[in-house]
């Protein structure tokens, strides 16, 4: 087994990490690290250390919010989803020595305030706000648990307390039951936000912290403040900082290149620039590397990435190697190789100390997925004939079917989520083209979430095991899409080139 | 023209050139070659050999001496079929690749298989081979749009094999040979209906080096 082969990764990475000054090239990708947010005084009870935190509504299964039917001002309705309202972001002046108590009385038209800074800042606050407010409801709407209240419903809460005051009567009477208010303004070179969230019946303000960001980072600091929200109000793993990595043919037509993405589409850019193909990207389980297969010294072979570094290296060359899988521990990578003259799943240790034979079949094996506790792992195989879904530990033994509906199932890939035990991936039922299903593992039922729209490949889980990430050619080229665990929420992400084999990540947000 | 592109060979394809002329009487034959090349040629992706069609000089190529350009000029000129005075040390290994020399195999669909009309093809590829031992291949194997990219990559490489593991029981060494599986990222005809799938379930022999 060979290792070693540094290389250089995509120049974006390296020269925007030297500009920044910051050792690992990452930078570009996450925004700028945030720091640690400092907890704001509790406005009622003054003095009080640290944030006060409490559960506002633990969302009912994952999905409490259905589909918004007419909306009411009236919330007495029990069992009612959930109702958020999120302002747009106010654009605070930029000092604020009594930063808490100015943030609560802030009225809607405090932009005026700022009449002592210069046009240019104010404008970019403003701009920096309004990309914030957006993203941040984005990112709340995507997590599917609350019912987002439309903003024409504020000024009818805002005209009732024309001082700006808190009044929590009023927001009630427009149906929220969690309000989520804050501002923004620029400090020197960063970004500053102020964000509280109250529940409305209750009259307490139980979550507030104050952000600082680059600037030009609204839409980082926009998905950090969203992460927390969810976390606080309902106990919910947000996705806003995870990315995608993926492989595009967009920047030559003979090459595919790896690149990544925020969760939401943003930021596209490449993690490879070497002209050759590069293929089936998957992550390591911190999220700082990934592990693919490439093309760039002739057959394909199975290479690291490692984000935060901007360098790479070569982990098992001499053979032809594919669909590379990081375990759950990040010691292994399993693999597919035809070393031993036919297409078999192997394990090779992370430092490349180790290689392991898995199956032994004539037939192809290939795809390996890991179980979230890494003892298991589901792979591909047409050893009955046709490309099916089978397990087996990872010793390789204690085989078992899991597929048998659908003449071609591939690309397992096993959901990390601690709640259900299933796996997805692209079943091809008669002669139609591929769709998403997911097989549950303990009700024994395999649900289809993709119905017949082109085809649909390559599934891949969110973090949280509540969103899937797939390739779908029903809008011409193949793109990437991503869609809630019911197949609801569909969204697509990329739209140059063509665009294959997603895999949802969750890099952390700066190299320490 | 003929004397320009081959002075650009330099000594290696003087002597194939001779050596070509000389054998091409005889080499109707069908007998398998014995392959046993040394020095494996490396790994070329189509974009790397297409950008550097010229191999490096082979080592028996530097051995031949005695030839000189006027005795190039004393070639004479072809007169029996067009393969026979084939002179594939002056050809660019893009031009030679683009002359279609060997076939393609196509396969049906999810298989691997040899079909009997496809064996017959890769006959007369390994008759080709034999004629041109120093000739060295790149088996592709490819694989239609219907199937997933990751069982592609598998299927692509099944396929190779076989045509690699046929020509092989042919008598073309297997240090002639490498294999590589594109699954499906190359289709030939990017149609989405039959006939496209038809032309892109294939393994393409590609000339790496001669």
């Amino acid at each position: 087994m060979k290792r070693s082969r540094l290389h250089r990764l995509a120049p974006a990475f390296v020269g925007a990490a030297l500009a920044t000054g910051v050792a690992a090239g990452f930078v570009p990708v996450t925004g700028v690290p945030l720091p640690v947010p400092e907890p704001l005084p509790h406005p009622e009870t003054t003095g009080s250390p640290g944030v006060k935190v409490a559960v506002l509504a633990a969302p009912a299964g994952e999905r409490a919010v259905q589909d918004a039917g007419d909306w009411y001002l009236d919330i007495t309705r029990p069992g009612a989803p959930v109702r958020m309202a999120i302002p747009d972001f106010l654009v605070a002046p930029r000092s604020a020595p009594d930063a808490g108590a100015r943030a609560e009385g802030a009225a809607p038209g405090s932009t005026a305030l700022a009449a002592d800074e210069s046009a240019a800042p104010a404008a970019e606050a403003a701009e920096a706000a309004s990309v914030a407010s957006a993203v941040l409801w984005d990112d709340i709407e995507y997590a599917g648990v609350y019912r987002m209240l439309p903003k024409r419903f504020y000024r009818i809460a805002e005209a009732g307390s024309p001082d700006g005051v808190l009044d929590y009567y009023q927001w009630e009477s427009i149906g929220a039951d969690i309000l989520v208010r804050g501002d923004l303004r620029i400090e020197e070179d960063r970004l500053v936000a102020e964000v509280r969230m109250h529940a409305v019946r209750a009259q307490e303000n139980v979550f507030g912290r104050r952000y600082t960001a680059a600037r030009g980072a609204a839409r980082t600091l926009a998905h950090r403040i969203a992460d927390d929200i969810l976390e606080h109000a309902g106990n919910y793993q947000g996705v806003a900082r995870t990315r995608i990595a993926f492989s595009t043919n967009r920047s030559g037509p003979r090459s595919k290149e790896i690149y990544l993405m925020d969760y939401d589409g943003h930021g596209q850019r490449p993690v490879t620039a070497n002209g050759s193909l590069n293929l089936t990207p998957s992550w390591s389980p911190d999220g700082r590397a990934l592990t693919y297969i490439s093309y760039r010294e002739g057959a394909p072979a199975l290479y690291l990435a490692f984000l935060y570094q901007g360098r790479g290296e070569r982990l098992v060359g001499d053979f032809q190697s594919f669909t590379p899988a990081w375990s759950p521990d990040g010691r292994w990578i399993a693999f597919t190789s035809n070393r031993d003259g036919q297409s078999e799943i192997y394990l090779a240790a992370v430092d490349g100390s180790e290689l392991r034979r898995l199956t032994d079949h004539r037939a192809i094996d290939v795809a390996p997925s890991w179980s979230p506790n890494g003892r298991t792992i589901a792979f591909t195989s047409d050893r009955t004939g046709a490309p099916q879904i089978y397990t087996m530990d990872q010793d390789g033994l204690n085989l078992r079917r899991v597929s048998f509906e659908g003449s071609y199932n591939d690309s397992p890939a096993w959901s990390p989520s601690r709640q259900h035990s299933e796996i997805a991936y692209a079943s091809r039922i008669e002669r139609r083209p591929f769709d998403i299903v997911v097989h549950d593992f303990e009700t024994r039922q395999t649900r289809q979430l993709t119905t017949g729209r082109g085809s649909n490949e390559s599934p891949s889980w969110a973090p949280n095991g509540l969103h899937i990430t797939f390739a779908s050619n029903r809008a011409g080229n193949d793109q990437v899409f991503t869609m809630h665990r019911d197949g609801s929420n569909l969204k697509q992400l990329t739209r140059e080139g063509s665009n294959t084999t997603p895999r949802w990540g969750n890099p952390p947000e700066s190299p320490q | 023209m003929r004397f320009v592109s081959i002075c650009r060979g330099g000594p290696a394809a003087l002597l194939s050139a001779l050596l070509l002329a000389g054998f091409a009487c005889s080499s109707v034959n069908r007998s398998p070659a014995t392959g046993s090349d040394p020095v494996p040629a490396p790994m070329t992706s189509p974009a790397e050999s297409s950008s550097t069609p010229e191999s490096e000089p082979r080592p028996e190529a530097g051995g031949s001496g005695g030839l000189t350009e006027d005795e190039i000029h004393a070639i004479p000129p072809e007169v029996g079929g067009e393969t026979d005075l084939l002179d594939i040390g002056a050809k660019s290994l893009d031009a030679l690749n683009s002359e279609g020399h060997l076939k393609d195999v196509y396969f049906n669909y999810d298989s691997a298989e040899l079909s009997p009309p496809m064996r017959a093809t890769l006959e007369e590829n390994a008759a080709w081979l034999a004629r041109f031992p120093s000739v060295r291949i790149l088996v592709e194997g490819h694989c239609d749009e219907r199937g997933t990219v990751e069982y592609n990559l598998a299927l692509g490489e099944e396929r190779a094999r076989a045509v690699r593991d046929y020509l092989r029981d042919l008598g073309v060494g297997s240090g002639r040979m490498r294999i590589i599986s594109y699954g499906k990222e190359f289709p030939l005809d990017p149609g989405r209906n039959e006939a496209a799938w038809r032309r892109n379930r294939r393994a393409h022999l590609e000339i790496v080096a001669k």
